[in-house]
């Protein structure tokens, strides 16, 4: 992490299947020392439905069926984040606040705003009550399975066990962990954990009992990762810049590490389908879907931060801060004039 | 005499740096950025307990507060505000041993683009937040100390603009973030950028007149105020003083001793630490016709990097070329 200043105005794949201590070591130690901060909980407030509208902090939700599942596009209270001076791309980026869960009950998690050191998390709930918990930054956000509660990281990389209706909190573990944060079935959750979240390498990914709070490493290939998530054959799929190489898709078998494939040495903003069989990602503002038991990369064109359906079949893309929705082929299926949709699991209860 | 642009800036650096010679003066680590303007905005919180920080200067706060110029709670590198692509230097000799930039210059997330490099005492630097396809090194390459490595960003977590810095050294059999300004390894604190120089004197401060068809000898000195030392027997960041605006010009003036038609002369010294003077001795031959010229030079760490000719105090050597009465060739 870094403050605001004032005067500011592919390679090598191999894996190695013997853990490096050193990392480790590191992980565990830095764990140890925060564990003795007494970091308070970040406040919380609730809102009526009527209260969000007053207020003007409601949030409308419009649905689009779509191939591959159910679209969200929400319209949102105005961005908190000044975003003059930037690129445009970035701008898109940064412009408003972000979805970043549906729940299947209806609930949404959105964040305040995308590089806001002071955004929090606003849960809106189907009947328009909303809960805010007050963060300091949102690095990401999932909710757990039952959707009674979800887990985020905030920009300093601490866990947080956020009630759904109050948006009371509480942490779950210092970290520092990356925004990649994903629930498994089991419930436990998956996360991407780094030595320093000033510069986040080395990186390694844990699995964390929300119950007992306890943490079982996962993946621990010296490198940087970017994501990490559960497969629907229980295997995790994590995606890493390889230390000294490229980027590459690799699950976890039997305890040890299986790469999948090498991905463009600059991919980034890596989304992979629920079956693990195909992935999309931007490189160099190009997006590109791969299919991963062929190998090949098909490129869809110009975009950022593609999001692919749960089943591989379509992919949400970022275009000069529109959403659009693509087809495998590349072909352009939607347009919304937004950059605030995505994906549902609401499976129809979402809002209104 | 000779006009000096920045005459009054050259004086207040080799002033003060003058001042400062008498410290630390080894080849270590430098700045890694050429600009000896741009502040440390945070260092290295040397305090591993939440909401405790100790800085560079061993000060301790029992607080979570920002401490501009000093250190924020659980930072584990130093910042250096400045704009994005500005040139980021190798801090040391050392091999790139990994990178990363696939990410938008000023996209903002946990993670950013960055250099990572292994040094041969066994520390490691880090450069982060750097711009997209900013690095201009590749993985495997072997770059020098002030070499260019990479161009800065605002990529990853960043709210500002600015270099992240960062050493690491294995401490109890773990990587951890050291910090070097506190160990005194940037020369001076808060840290000298790898190659700066500044005017102090020369044989002659007004114009050189210089009968044609004659030599003359001039010297020029500099107080090294950047953090190598300058050498004048190595191939690679061999200081030297060139021809300059525009650079590597062949000069009308070259003398028989100057290495080749752009390059006066080596630094006169096998060695020239920081917070040392290093004087450069050349000649001067006139072939051109009896008149009024200006021969402009600049300092080179040879193959690595130009120094900054305004903080040299803009240094060129007015000429007057007057008629040679005692050669028998044609006049004028």
């Amino acid at each position: 992490m870094s403050v605001r200043h004032r005067s500011a105005p592919g390679g090598r794949t191999r894996l190695r299947a013997v853990v490096p201590i050193l990392i480790v070591t590191s992980l565990a130690s830095l764990t140890g020392a925060q564990l003795t901060s007494a970091d308070p909980p970040p406040a919380a407030t609730t809102k009526s439905a009527e209260q969000a509208r007053t207020l003007g902090t409601a949030v409308g939700v419009v649905r689009h069926a779509g191939p591959g599942g159910e679209l969200l596009e929400l319209q949102l209270p105005a961005p908190r984040t000044l975003t003059s001076g930037l690129p445009a791309t970035e701008q898109a980026r940064r412009a408003a606040a972000r979805l970043l869960d549906a729940a299947p009950s209806g609930d949404l998690a959105i964040a305040d705003g995308v590089g806001d050191p002071q955004a929090g998390v606003t849960i809106s709930h189907p009947d328009g009550s909303q809960a805010h918990v007050a963060l300091n930054g949102v690095a990401g956000a999932a909710f757990a399975p039952g959707s009674s509660w979800l887990a985020a990281v905030d920009a300093a990389g601490r866990l947080w066990r956020i009630d759904a209706l109050s948006g009371s909190a509480s942490q779950l573990a210092p970290g520092p962990f990356t925004g990649s944060i994903r629930f498994a079935a089991s419930g436990e959750l998956i996360l991407v954990q780094a030595a320093s979240i000033d510069a986040p390498f080395v990186s390694v990914v844990v699995r964390l009992a929300p119950e007992t709070r306890r943490e079982v490493l996962v993946d621990s290939e010296e490198g940087f990762v970017f994501s990490a998530s559960e497969l629907a054959d229980a295997s995790i799929a994590v995606v890493a810049h390889v230390f000294g190489g490229g980027v590459e898709v690799r699950r976890s078998a039997g305890g040890t590490m299986v790469r999948m494939a090498s991905l463009d040495p600059n991919a980034i903003d890596a989304s992979l389908s629920d079956d693990g069989t195909r992935i999309a990602y931007a490189a160099d503002s190009i997006v590109y879907l791969q299919d991963l038991r062929r190998g090949v990369a098909r490129r869809l064109g110009p975009g950022q931060m593609p999001r692919i359906a749960h089943d591989g079949s379509s992919l949400l893309v970022l275009r000069d801060g529109k959403s659009v929705l693509l087809a495998a082929d590349g072909s352009e299926l939607e347009q919304f004039p937004t950059a605030t949709v995505g994906w549902s699991r609401c499976e129809g209860r979402c809002q209104p | 005499m000779i006009g000096r642009i920045c005459i009054g800036l050259s004086f207040a650096v080799a002033v003060s740096l003058a001042s400062a010679s008498h410290a630390l003066a080894t080849d270590d680590y430098t700045l890694p950025f050429y600009d000896p303007s741009v502040p440390l905005s945070y260092g290295v919180d040397r305090d591993p307990r939440p909401c405790y920080q100790r800085d560079w200067a061993n000060v301790l706060w029992a607080d979570c507060n920002l401490h501009y110029g000093r250190v924020y709670d659980g930072h584990t590198g130093m910042d250096y505000p400045m704009p994005v692509v500005s040139p980021i230097a190798a801090s040391r000799d050392g091999t790139v041993i990994d990178l990363f930039e696939g990410f938008g210059t000023e996209q903002f997330g946990i993670n950013g683009n960055y250099v990572l490099v292994s040094h041969a005492d066994g520390r490691r630097t880090l450069y982060y937040h750097l711009a997209q396809n900013g690095a201009r090194v590749t993985v495997g390459q072997a770059v020098l100390a002030g070499q260019w490595i990479a161009d800065s960003g605002c990529s990853g977590q960043c709210y500002g603009a600015h270099l992240h810095f960062e050493m690491r050294a294995v401490v109890g059999g773990r990587w951890t973030s050291v910090d070097p300004i506190f160990e005194k390894r940037f020369t001076t604190n808060p840290g000298r950028v790898p190659f700066l120089a500044a005017y102090l004197r020369e044989s002659n401060s007004g114009s050189e007149v210089i009968m044609r068809y004659t030599t003359v000898t001039h010297w020029v000195e500099f107080l090294n105020a950047g953090g190598r030392t300058w050498r004048n027997n190595i191939g690679v960041g061999r200081v030297l003083l060139g021809t300059w605006n525009p650079p590597i010009r062949d000069s009308a003036f070259r003398a028989i001793d100057w290495p080749s038609s752009w390059v006066a002369t080596n630094v006169d010294q096998s060695g020239v630490a920081p917070g040392a003077v290093g004087r450069f001795t050349f000649g001067l031959h006139a072939e051109s016709p009896p008149g009024t010229y200006d021969e402009a030079f600049n300092v080179l760490a040879n193959s690595l990097r130009w120094f900054d000719w305004a903080r040299l105090g803009s240094f060129h050597v007015p000429i007057i070329v007057i008629a040679n009465t005692r050669w028998g060739g044609p006049a004028g």
